[in-house]
């Protein structure tokens, strides 16, 4: 009894005296701030993570609202693609696509949150980096390599926020509540980033399709051709193509498949992987998930990203192998729309580019080496999205296990998307020559690009060996004047990248957007009942600056006026 | 002067009563079932001498011979005994009938109802057996007035309780307390058998004792435990019933023909021109085709050339598949329930197993559960006492795919393949989507069928063990260290799948465990003393609780078959290797006292102070102290209501409370956590390879503290003409600074922009009604009928103080989201359009919120509340000779849900099964196909809310006891047969359309879920069952 009583006055004893001690528990399964070493081995990983998210893949969004390759505002939105599937699915895309876009779309927010997490990613870097000299855990030059990466980075992911919306906000290291977007110089910023990389990054990169000193520059001219800033632009543009390490890939469709990532064409390019150890491949090109043919290919889906019958008519050429810039839509080419796929088809005879059989799946012409596209059956609803489908992204069947994903759909794949490539590197400094009114130049430099075309290694082929369809390029004489260079130029520029996201962008950079579209918007009416009774009106150069976004800014942000 | 004369006189008796011889008297007190009772007061009429009772309910006390005795215990009737000589006094008490359960566990100590000041309801064994429950949370609804039981639905499904609507967002759970021990772990693994009763503590001053966590009330399970010196009974029950689903409750689907025909008539009101369908052809009129594959064919086809991967012939199914129908079924429970209870002279035992199994009415689901407990106690000498409690459970249940918040889910899926499809191809095999033309809605089935092995494995060891000792006279100490283990293991086998719109040819298993280890140590001093008329009760305490998780989990894929079972390893998988681990630590640790007083049985008063540290904050802002009191007033006990015949009892009480609540936060919500993932902040080195970059994947608050919820409560008690009870009470709380995950401006901090912080205020008003009536007739009918409403009035009067339109979204349905939580308006409170009908041109029309002259999707504005105006549950119980019988009906009046499968069946967003009501052209709008119509008229909006309302006849249970001849005859030891037939859900009064009235949360668990409220996007519907049951003992 008495050694009991003892126990039980032990035990009130120990009980009674505080427990709080035990309370201090070190965050579990997580690095909590405090204990993050500012060191280069922990900053390389958050440059890593920093270009993780140039895919625009964040938790919690759509992912193909946020594609790097912009394949909804870039070129739904513009004359060259429609959104494709059913009519009632995915339809904000449908109001992008007739300029209704609208400040709730869940689209915006996730594009915008997509772009702005790259940027925080960047300013975290650069904020460690920072704090690392302080704490002398880094050397100089450690630093300016990594302030180089980040800064180019933090460059591209305001580019992407500016064309976009034009109206936003530069956010530094140094920015830790909302700002405003009003009459804010942007490009600024972001020229000063692209500078500062162009110093202080080498001519070769530290990882995969990393930034470079080369890339910087073409960026960098990117910027001022966005500013409409020829003569900066000029200057880069000469020494990126004068002295920088690219050239054009004499294989057209190397642009667009995984085992030629990062050839001598691609300046900056968003980097892919699958069966990489990811779940459900995430690191994989999940923003064109949806842009498979719908029941042709195993696991094809979804059949959005239907080209346009006017970006098909674009293609065509004439006697001379050259494209016809003011009639081509007067005439469409021969299409399979309204047919099923037991029905007999004729595909086009007349002359045409082969970058359209590189670019858009059409009926009667091998798929890749999935056999001859069938029509109809690999179509979603062809009386909803017209009977192409885009080709850029897409594999190669025999390329399927090594290039598949493995997830939600084997459409996603490792096919890296080209922010910048050469070819269009070539076309601006053909603009800025037109421009100049060096038209001698400008030829020279669009010839360039045709004359790749026209190589018949980039003829698509029957089984046979014999070309798919009746291609003719040529190579233009001279340029008459100015206003028929800038022409060519456009044309062309259309031509090589349609499909890679950068059409409305350009249009709208340009300034030929108003004209351009509603003309598109008036042909294209009558052939898709959903675009029909919709205009461009000039508030939809730029997109709609999501509703959420202004409210969580607590209305620092202001709308984009029309919206 | 008579006083006087008086006051001489007792001074005289008191002088001669001390001449009395004085001797030792003892004996034990037992209740009328023959068990001791422990702790019962043994005092001297008319003077302050008494002792109390030792754990055998045995006493001594020395006492003059002409002195009186005064037995009293809580809960039954006191009892006087003139000692005369005797000196052994064994006592039976009869239990008090002022109440029907007289003892309450009101933290850490018992207290009668009758004294309780604060707000506690009690559900009491019998009550809860009545509805033979498998899950212990649906035998609560309807029960008890301020209580609603929200359960997800399907075999061994999750359930939320919410008592007094909802006090705060994040974490409103109440607290759980299992024979002393708190548990978080759900009450799945709890044989409802085993329980002795349940109390809910519902407002700050009863549960403000248990401190952290109890802010939204605390349910006080107390198990069964043996009697001593009582020969052992073992009784057993069982019952066996059919599960199903009504028919009558399935939603109105069109058929094939008004699905083409809608088609049709969508095409030429927007084009003019007929459509081209790849399987109703392009023909003036749609036709059916025979086949879906090969493609709207309905020339005969060779169906012997059927090959699984490369030509999977698919009949058409004219009539239409009845998805619910096929997906539905009837479906068995079974559970068998043994027990044993007996005791000796210094111990006592309570043991019990139980073995249930459920099939699911979902196709292929099910749960099957065991549970062995034990409890014992046991004197070691006459103050010493110890005492376990422990149940060990397994439970295996396969699930229903997807809840109502994915995006591939069954029961969603039921609403949206296109009726056409059958269920299998000509081959056997899953039929689906992937013909084409006929959308992309799931096979539910195939679904199902393919989850069928995919099982969820949980062993649960929950208990305590407890020593008890009587330091002094009227002072105990105790301690007690409880323990809760959990573990749950489960396989998801994904197996290659065609037949959808999406086909998924690799297969995938992934394999998950997770062990949660949780030990709580009370002690507490308790005191009890009563002099004349005062009588007061203190209680000291401290606590200390950690709660430890920690789970991994592992994928493969590429596996070379599909079947059979015994390959589903993870080690034969050959790609897609993938692992994945985490855990958690949390502790808190707390300090408490509680006073009691009470005089003249009159006077109440009753103080609660506790002290909180959580492991959940940093060290500056860890600790709170908050304080509650009550008061009551036994108006009965005065002298004008003391003759009352109308009042039995009548008492009026009030209390005020503090409690603090660490809101469950992540552990890591104080500080910026920086982790190395594969997925999110990766990027390549090559095309199949990575470099694994770290992210700041959360951003921490170090400022947070506690949430603190503040509670006035007021009201009655009344007992009228010995036969009515009415309890009626009022009350107000609110909760400031409430803990939740707060989103910043993505534009600078980028996508990982919630923080948590002390945000906000809410609060919750209303009233808690309850009544009951029994009556036994001269001719030995015994009934009695009880009624409970309850109305809660919830408004979040702030969020964000410096920005009054701050708001915080629900979950997201496709594009819905449909609840928003703002200030001054109700917890996720629905948002959208406001929908005006139909216009002149046969288009849906809506308000210009905005007065901008265009009506578009930014006119959005509040357009409903998920909240009830009241809920109400009435049972009633007679008893006549040998039969028995009793009924539930529960209730929910003025709620709206949000109808998100309208989404998919009322407009031509993809193409699919519609509502009957979308095809008939009276219904709803035009049919069309023009995309921005379509968005426009499908967009959120209150054409998406219905009536919510229901009244439901939860439970009806018609018995019969066997008379005792006929047991005699039988034998065997019988001492009782009591026989049942029992019916569920049998009847439910509603005019919502769904499948299901019975609505609440979207998601069970998770901070965010009480965000999402009242959105039906394919819940699980509540089953009907027919059951019979049979209860002997021996």
């Amino acid at each position: 009894m008495k050694n009991i009583l003892k126990i039980f006055v032990l035990t009130a004893v120990v009980s009674f005296t505080s427990c709080e001690g035990e309370l201090e528990i070190p965050i579990q399964s997580a690095i909590a701030s405090k204990d993050v070493p500012l060191n280069a081995e922990f900053i390389e990983t958050q440059v890593v993570s920093a270009y993780g998210v140039l895919d625009g893949h964040i938790p919690g969004i759509l992912m193909w609202g946020a594609a790097a390759s912009n394949w909804i505002y870039g070129e739904v939105a513009s004359d060259n693609a429609y959104k494709g599937s059913d009519a009632g699915d995915q339809p904000d895309i449908t109001a992008f696509e007739r300029y209704e876009g609208f400040p709730a779309s869940a689209y915006m927010e996730g594009k915008w949150r997509a772009v702005f997490e790259g940027v925080s990613r960047a300013n975290l870097g650069i904020d460690a980096v920072h704090r690392g000299l302080e704490a002398g855990t880094l050397t100089e030059s450690q630093a300016n390599s990594f302030l180089g990466e980040l800064r180019f980075l933090r460059g591209h992911y305001h580019f992407e926020a500016k064309k976009m919306w034009n109206n936003v906000p530069y956010i530094d290291e140094t920015v830790s509540e909302s700002v405003s977007n009003v009459g804010v110089d942007v490009w600024l910023g972001i020229e000063e980033d692209f500078s500062f990389a162009v110093e202080n990054l080498s001519d070769v990169s530290v990882r995969n399709g990393g930034a470079t000193s080369w890339s910087a520059k073409a960026y960098l001219a990117k910027t001022h051709m966005y500013q409409n800033d020829y003569p900066a632009a000029k200057t880069m543009l000469n020494d990126v193509i004068n002295n920088g390490p690219y050239g054009l890939n004499q294989v057209f469709q190397h642009n667009f498949n995984y085992e030629y990532n990062n050839s001598m064409e691609s300046v900056f390019a968003v980097q892919f992987s699958v069966n990489d150890g990811s779940n459900t491949s995430l690191n994989g090109n999940w923003g064109e998930v949806l842009n498979f043919p719908q029941g042709g290919l195993p696991g094809g889906c979804c059949g959005f990203f239907q080209p346009s019958q006017n970006l098909v008519n674009a293609y065509k050429t004439d006697q001379n192998g050259l494209p016809l810039i003011g009639s081509f839509n007067e005439n469409d080419v021969t299409n399979d729309e309204g047919l099923s796929g037991d029905d007999s088809f004729t595909p086009y005879q007349g002359n045409l580019d082969p970058r359209l059989d590189w670019t858009v799946g059409r009926r009667g012409i091998p798929f890749m080496d999935w056999g001859i596209f069938p029509g109809a059956p690999w179509v979603r609803d062809p009386s909803n999205g017209g009977p192409y489908v885009q080709k850029k992204f897409t594999y190669y069947k025999s390329q399927e296990s090594a290039g598949a994903g493995d997830a939600f759909s084997t459409s996603i794949n490792n096919i890296n998307v080209n922010i910048i490539r050469f070819a269009e590197v070539l076309l601006w400094r053909a603009e800025i020559a037109s421009i100049e009114g060096d038209l001698e130049m400008a030829k020279t430099l669009v010839n360039q690009v045709r004359e790749r075309a026209a190589n018949p290694v980039n003829f698509v082929r029957n089984d046979d060996g014999t070309p798919a369809a009746n291609y003719v390029v040529g190579l233009y004489e001279n340029f008459p004047n100015q206003e028929f260079a800038l022409e060519a130029v456009y044309f062309e520029h259309r031509l090589e990248l349609a499909l890679e996201g950068h059409r409305f962008f350009e249009l709208v950079r340009t300034d030929r957007a108003a004209e351009i579209l509603n003309e598109y918007l008036a042909e294209e009416g009558t052939k898709r009942s959903y675009l029909s009774g919709a205009s461009f009106g000039p508030h939809a150069e730029y997109f709609p600056i999501p509703q959420n976004i202004i409210n969580l800014s607590g209305g620092v942000l202001q709308q984009n006026s029309g919206y | 002067m008579i006083k006087l004369k008086l006051f001489l006189l007792a001074i005289l008796l008191t002088f001669s009563q001390l001449s009395q011889a004085q001797g030792e008297v003892t004996g034990t007190v037992i209740d009328d079932q023959g068990i001791p009772l422990p702790g019962a007061n043994v005092s001297v009429v008319g003077t302050n001498r008494g002792v109390i009772t030792d754990f055998d309910g045995n006493y001594s006390i020395t006492v003059a011979g002409d002195e009186a005795l005064l037995f009293s215990f809580l809960g039954f009737n006191e009892a006087v005994v003139n000692v005369g000589g005797q000196s052994i006094i064994n006592i039976t008490l009869q239990p008090s009938a002022a109440a029907l359960d007289e003892i309450v566990l009101t933290g850490y100590s018992r207290q009668s109802t009758r004294d309780i000041t604060g707000s506690v309801s009690t559900v009491s064994s019998e009550a809860l057996a009545a509805t033979s429950p498998v899950s212990l949370e649906e035998s609560l609804q309807g029960q008890a007035s301020g209580v609603v039981v929200n359960t997800e639905g399907g075999p061994g499904g999750a359930a939320a309780i919410r008592i007094r609507g909802y006090g705060t967002i994040n974490g409103n759970d109440p607290l759980f307390i299992i024979d002393g021990t708190p548990t978080a772990a759900g009450l799945n693994s709890i044989n409802p058998n085993d329980i002795e009763s349940i109390q809910i503590l519902k407002d700050a001053s009863s549960a403000a004792i248990y401190g952290n966590r109890a802010a939204n009330g605390v349910v006080i399970i107390t198990t069964k435990s043996g009697s001593r010196n009582k020969k052992a009974v073992i009784s057993g029950n069982s019952f066996v019933g059919i599960d199903f689903i009504p028919q009558s409750s399935f939603p109105q689907m069109a058929s094939p023909q008004q699905l083409a025909d809608a088609l049709w008539r969508a095409e030429i009101n927007t084009t003019g021109n007929t459509p081209n369908h790849p399987q109703f052809g392009n023909g003036p009129n749609p036709v059916i085709p025979d086949y879906l594959w090969p493609q709207g064919t309905s020339a005969p086809v060779d169906e012997s050339v059927y090959d699984y991967l490369t030509n999977r012939i698919v009949r058409s199914n004219p009539e239409g598949t009845d998805w619910f129908y096929e997906f539905f079924n009837p479906a068995i429970v079974q559970n068998y329930n043994i027990s044993a209870t007996g005791g000796g002279e210094n111990f006592d035992h309570f043991l019990s197993f139980n073995a249930l199994d459920q099939e699911g009415v979902a196709y292929e689901t099910g749960f099957t559960r065991f549970t062995l407990r034990a409890n014992s106690t046991f004197s070691l000498t006459p103050s010493l006492r110890i005492g376990q409690n422990l149940t060990v459970s397994y439970s295996d249940r396969v699930a229903v795919v997807g809840n109502q918040t994915a995006s591939m889910a069954s029961i969603s899926s039921l609403y949206r393949i296109h009726p056409l499809i059958p269920v299998k191809d000509v081959g056997g095999n899953f039929a689906g989507a992937n013909v084409g033309g006929l959308g992309a809605g799931a096979n539910g089935v195939a679904y199902q069928d393919r989850n069928k092995d995919n099982h969820i494995l949980n062993n649960r060891s929950l208990g305590n063990i407890y020593g008890e000792l009587d330091v002094l006279k009227g002072l105990v100490f105790k301690t007690s260290l409880g323990f809760d283990l959990n573990s749950v293991h489960s396989t998801n086998f994904q197996p290659q799948a065609l037949e959808g719109a999406t086909p998924n040819f690799s297969n995938n298993l992934q394999e998950f465990t997770s062990l949660e280890r949780v030990y709580t140590w009370f002690n507490t001093l308790n005191y009890e003393l009563k002099l004349n008329d005062h009588s007061f009760n203190g209680l000291f305490g401290t606590e200390f609780n950690k709660r430890n998780l920690r789970q991994f989990g592992a994928n493969r894929g590429g596996y070379l078959f599909n079947e059979p079972l015994n390959i589903r390893y993870l080690d034969l998988g050959t790609n897609n290797i993938n692992n994945f681990g985490s855990g958690l630590q949390t502790a808190y640790w707390s300090m408490f006292g509680k006073v009691d007083y009470k005089y003249l049985d009159r006077y109440l008063i009753s103080g609660t102070l506790r002290y909180d540290s959580s492991s959940l904050f940093t060290k500056e802002n860890r600790s709170g102290t908050f304080p509650s009191m009550s008061i009551g007033w036994r108006a009965s006990n005065e002298e004008f209501l003391q003759e009352s015949t109308v009042f039995t009892d009548l008492m009026f009480k009030a209390g005020y409370g503090q409690i603090g609540n660490d809101g469950s936060i992540s552990p890591s919500a104080s500080s910026d956590i920086y982790a190395p993932n594969r997925d999110y902040y990766a990027y390549p080195t090559g095309p199949n390879s990575l470099a694994v970059g770290n992210g700041l994947v959360s951003r921490g608050n170090p400022n947070l503290g506690w949430e603190i919820t503040t509670t006035v409560n007021a009201g009655f008690t009344a007992r009228l003409f010995d036969l009515f009870n009415f309890n009626f009470e009022y009350y107000d709380a609110t909760t400031e600074d409430m803990l939740l995950s707060v989103p910043a401006d993505p534009t600078v901090f980028g996508n990982v922009n919630t923080i948590t912080r002390n945000y906000g205020k809410m609060n919750n008003k209303g009233f808690d009604v309850s009544a009951d009536y029994n009556h036994t007739t001269s001719g030995g009918f015994f009934y009695t009928i009880g009624a409970n409403i309850s109305q809660y009035k919830n408004e979040v009067v702030s969020l964000d103080p410096n920005n009054p339109n701050s708001f915080i979204n629900g979950a997201t349905f496709t594009t819905h989201i449909p609840n928003r939580t703002q200030g001054s308006y109700p917890l996720a409170s629905f948002y959208g359009k406001k929908y005006l009908g139909i216009g002149e041109d046969g288009r849906m029309q809506f308000e210009d919120i905005n007065g901008d002259g265009v009506v578009n999707n930014s006119d959005q504005t509040f357009i409903g509340n998920p909240h009830p105006d009241f809920t109400y549950g009435i049972n009633f119980r007679a008893d006549y000779r040998n039969f028995d019988m009793f009924l539930l009906i529960q209730g929910s009046h003025g709620n709206e849900i949000y109808n998100f499968m309208k989404y998919n069946t009322d407009f031509n967003v993809v193409p699919g099964a519609r509502s009957l009501n979308y095809v008939t052209e009276t219904g709803l709008p035009m049919v069309t196909t023009d995309a921005g119509i379509i968005l426009n008229e499908s967009a959120q909006s209150s054409y998406f809310l219905e009536d919510g309302s229901y009244a439901r006849l939860k439970n009806i249970q018609l018995g019969y006891t066997l008379p005792e001849k006929v047991i005699e005859q039988i034998g065997v030891g019988l001492s009782s047969v009591r026989v049942y037939l029992q019916g569920r859900n049998l009847i439910t009064i509603t005019n919502y359309s769904g499948l299901d009235p019975e609505i609440n949360l979207a998601t069970y668990s998770g901070q965010s879920s009480n965000l999402t409220i009242g959105v039906d996007s394919g819940s699980f519907p509540t089953a009907s069952s027919v059951m019979f049951g049979l209860d002997v003992s021996f």
